[in-house]
């Protein structure tokens, strides 16, 4: 005779890989029970748990949305740090610790940005967006758009490294060595090269939905 | 002043033109030259990988180098070599765009 239980519950208790990674992050049910020897053993349960979550975590971190919003919101808050740095500057206003942090968080947010969308540009664009895009109605875009993007990306944090190194001056010595106004042209051409690249970034997105569609 | 930190500004500027150019010259290379894409995917499972890898290393071991050696620069150099990283960063923009436009429409 059936019951209930047995659609309810899972027949044996579902093991999550102690070693394998899962691609994507996924939710279930069944992931939250223990596999039979941590059952059994309910002093190692609190591992068993926190391993589990790591995983997840891991998995959460790789899966596509996640890694394509760290890429755009890091590549955001990097070019909003720029932008603040140039008012700064322009202004000649705020510490020079506020600078340095200021730069430091465009470096970090910049570093952020490369690291999330290099990892999904290697692992998934080559194989799922790629073949849309060439098959869709603006194969350009990869051609064009993506190649110029990709490389001039290596741009940034070498030239915002440099202006972070440029806060570490005093006021006074930025005014001494006549370098305010070019270091102003650096700050804001970091930020443009920024929203460059996310402008293309759409671009390639667009293309990518059209080549679903049509 | 302390004289170290224009002496890195000067290094990390000086630097970056160096990776600026490493990346424009290896990727126009790496397009027009199969067996060096083919290095570079071997190298590391992905040639954007590798350009990645090389020019972060190259960066770091330049600043380090031309921080580390005894030269001494003139204060006017600092400014100098900056408007040079600036108008060095449009070309790289510039000629990576025309590359890659030429070479969809099979110009070179």
């Amino acid at each position: 005779m059936l019951s209930a239980s047995q659609f309810i519950l899972p027949a044996r208790p579902f093991r999550v890989p102690r070693i394998g990674t899962r691609s994507e992050f996924r939710s279930s049910y069944f992931k939250n029970t223990p596999p039979i020897f941590y059952q059994q053993n309910w002093s190692v349960y609190p591992v068993w748990k926190c391993y589990n979550c790591l995983v997840d975590i891991i998995s959460l971190l790789q899966s596509k949305p996640v890694l394509i919003g760290i890429h755009l919101g890091s590549a955001i808050v990097g070019i909003d740090a720029f932008l603040w740095l140039l008012g700064k500057l322009k202004d000649n206003s705020g510490s020079q610790k506020s600078r340095i942090v200021t730069a430091g968080i465009g470096v970090i947010a910049f570093i952020a940005s490369w690291i999330a969308g290099g990892y999904y540009y290697v692992v998934y664009y080559g194989t799922i967006v790629k073949p849309v895009i060439k098959s869709g109605v603006a194969p350009w875009v990869h051609n064009i758009v993506m190649e110029t993007k990709e490389h001039i990306f290596l741009f940034i944090i070498p030239l915002s490294v440099t202006v972070f190194f440029i806060t570490l001056l005093e006021k006074d010595d930025i005014d001494r060595l006549k370098i305010r106004n070019i270091v102003l042209w650096l700050s804001g051409g970091i930020a443009v090269l920024g929203l460059l690249i996310g402008a293309m970034g759409f671009a390639i997105s667009a293309a990518a939905r059209w080549g679903v569609i049509n | 002043m302390s004289n170290n930190k224009p002496k890195l500004v000067i290094s990390s500027a000086y630097a970056s033109i160096i990776t600026i150019v490493f990346v424009v010259v290896i990727t126009i290379w790496a397009e027009l030259s199969v067996p060096l894409k083919d290095w570079l995917k071997i190298f590391s499972g992905h040639h954007w990988t590798s350009k990645s890898i090389f020019s972060v290393l190259l960066y770091a071991v330049a600043t380090i180098i031309l921080y580390v050696l005894p030269n001494k620069h003139g204060q006017d150099r600092l400014k100098t070599i900056l408007e040079f990283l600036l108008v060095i960063t449009l070309l790289g923009v510039i000629v990576i765009t025309l590359f890659f436009t030429g070479h969809h429409f099979q110009i070179f």
